[in-house]
């Protein structure tokens, strides 16, 4: 497959790996100030911008294969890899695979299924997470959201924000142009659709806690709350913040904050 | 008897969930429908075999209708494997008659080639042959006045289920326009039936498996034919205005072939031609005894 990325400055390498439904352009606010520190790498992963889109291997253990084959291609050395969202899984497997190649693992904003995202899988008052549901039907979901991919990224900076406007609206036709392509949004759902393997792989790989430090960081309006419990299930030294004043999409909404975070976690 | 005088019924077979209808007693046969087609394909043929004393088993094919829509094993001999799941399931211990249309006739091809001893004989009906000529018939030259361009855009990853999303109608309307000889032979009510399933969830997608694993199958023709001609009885028909050299294309690979060109037909031969099918299966049919399998 192909795999498209970004990068820029130099030092020690930086991954940074996107979640769903955005791809490496969400990164575009902490890249030139991380770039002065280190190597800064940020791919799309498989089906997602400007990668191939593929007729499955969707689930973490694979994603992470890719990852695995990315930086061998690259010849990176061991680097510090920060995960987002459901890039979050795919860091996971890699890190838990691959110590030898990860100084620092900072994941943001996913608590891996089997240790906390199932909670978002069932219905409750006011539900503000039935797509991890929805989208693990992809026939169906393509169906109804295919033509409406603007009306998709719109609920979702809304409703999972905590300042909607930290998307501009050329940010915003960035990452429709990226879902209207064809086989894209069917790609993006298998992200959610291999839960429940990803659920049994998890498993398995959390019987050995990882040693590599982790930093767990969540949006005061987002996962905050959640991380540290969560990712103290799955590796020996967590430390964590809850960024104030943030959504989900840490990223755009607070990148400052962000930066300042991964810089004192890698320093 | 009516096609509505055919059961429904559904089965966990070969992993997937087939829907079928049946009815009848007698030698058993299965009718296999084509792209855009579903088991309605032989609402015609099926009751009028049935009324003769065969046990007529129809399904709607992996992908198709209301069977399951999986993202893989749209191969021939997969698709051989759910059929022969199906009859396994429906306790079926006789010789079968294998019946495909269009690209239903492909498994149906490769079953008879594969399990000759399971099967009583092979229909093949308006569709040309894999690894024999079906290259050319797709290729993009004068004599085939471009090519059939659908088994090039059926491939490509992702663009039908994009592009055909919302015009089902219309796209099924042009093919239409371009498949059939009697345009009166598809009804509205007929085409309703068919994107009732069609342009559900997975509908589009499901309905081009075939065609993205196509090449695989191909592979597996050309290993059927190289192991020798096919022994079970062959009844092949090809409309006049499609592919009239069904038949004749099959006469190299089989022992005994039967049949010809069906006059003032296009390609939808079920629908278009039923009296004439029916005659024809009815006579070939009644030559070939059928002994029971059934191991004591």
């Amino acid at each position: 497959m192909q795999m498209s990325y970004l990068q820029a400055g130099e030092g020690v390498p930086l991954l940074l790996l996107h979640g769903f439904p955005q791809h490496s352009h969400m990164w575009r606010k902490v890249i030139p100030e991380l770039a002065s520190h280190y190597l800064v790498i940020a791919p799309d992963l498989r089906g997602m911008g400007g990668s191939s889109i593929l007729p499955d291997g969707y689930d973490k253990k694979t994603l992470a294969e890719d990852l695995r084959a990315f930086v061998e291609a690259l010849k990176l050395d061991p680097f510090y890899l920060i995960g987002y969202d459901l890039g979050g899984g795919v860091a996971y497997a890699f890190a838990a695979t691959n110590p030898e190649k990860v100084r620092k693992f900072a994941i943001m904003e996913y608590v891996p299924p089997g240790f906390g995202y199932e909670y978002g899988l069932q219905p409750v008052r006011d539900w503000q997470s039935w797509q991890l549901a929805f989208f693990t039907v992809p026939d169906v979901a393509v169906q109804f959201i295919i033509g409406k991919e603007r009306e998709l990224l719109a609920w979702y900076f809304c409703h999972w924000s905590y300042n909607p406007d930290a998307i501009d609206q050329d940010d915003f036709e960035i990452y429709v142009r990226q879902l209207q392509k064809p086989g894209a949004l069917r790609a993006g759902f298998s992200y959610f659709a291999t839960v429940f393997d990803d659920t049994d792989y998890f498993k398995t790989l959390a019987q050995q806690k990882i040693t590599t430090p982790v930093l767990a960081l969540g949006g005061e309006f987002g996962a905050g709350g959640f991380m540290v419990p969560g990712w103290q299930q799955l590796a020996e030294t967590v430390s964590g913040a809850i960024v104030p004043q943030t959504g989900h999409w840490i990223a755009d909404e607070a990148p400052e904050a962000l930066i300042q975070e991964l810089r004192d976690f890698f320093n | 008897m009516q096609f509505t005088d055919f059961s429904h019924e559904k089965a966990i077979v070969n992993g997937i969930r087939l829907h079928y209808r049946q009815a009848g007693t007698g030698d058993p046969i299965l009718l296999m429908h084509g792209w855009l087609g579903t088991c309605y394909t032989w609402r015609y043929v099926a009751p009028a075999l049935a009324e003769k004393g065969y046990q007529v088993i129809v399904p709607d094919m992996r992908g198709y209708g209301d069977s399951d829509k999986p993202l893989s094993g749209y191969d021939g001999l997969t698709l051989v494997e759910d059929m022969r799941s199906l009859l396994k399931l429906l306790g079926v211990t006789r010789k079968v008659h294998v019946a495909g249309w269009d690209m239903g006739a492909l498994p149906a091809f490769l079953f008879a080639a594969t399990y000759t001893e399971e099967v009583a004989s092979l229909i093949y009906l308006d569709e040309p042959l894999p690894s024999v000529n079906l290259h050319q018939v797709t290729a993009f030259t004068k004599e085939t006045r471009g090519g059939y361009w659908h088994f090039g855009f059926n491939m490509a990853l992702d663009l039908p289920e994009l592009l055909i999303a919302g015009k089902e109608k219309e796209f099924f309307d042009y093919l239409y326009g371009l498949m059939l000889y009697n345009p009166d032979s598809i009804s509205e009510t007929d085409k309703a039936e068919y994107l009732r399933t069609y342009a559900a969830a997975g509908g589009i997608r499901g309905s081009v498996g075939w065609y993205r694993e196509a090449l695989t199958t191909t592979d597996q023709f050309a290993q059927a034919i190289a192991r020798g001609k096919l022994t079970v009885p062959v009844l092949a028909y090809g409309g006049e205005f499609a592919t009239s050299y069904t038949k004749v294309q099959l006469e190299p690979f089989a022992e005994v072939v039967e049949g010809g060109i069906i006059p003032n037909c296009g390609h939808m031969v079920a629908e278009e031609a039923p009296d004439f099918l029916i005659e024809k299966l009815a006579v070939f049919l009644e030559k070939i005894q059928t002994l029971d399998t059934a191991k004591p």
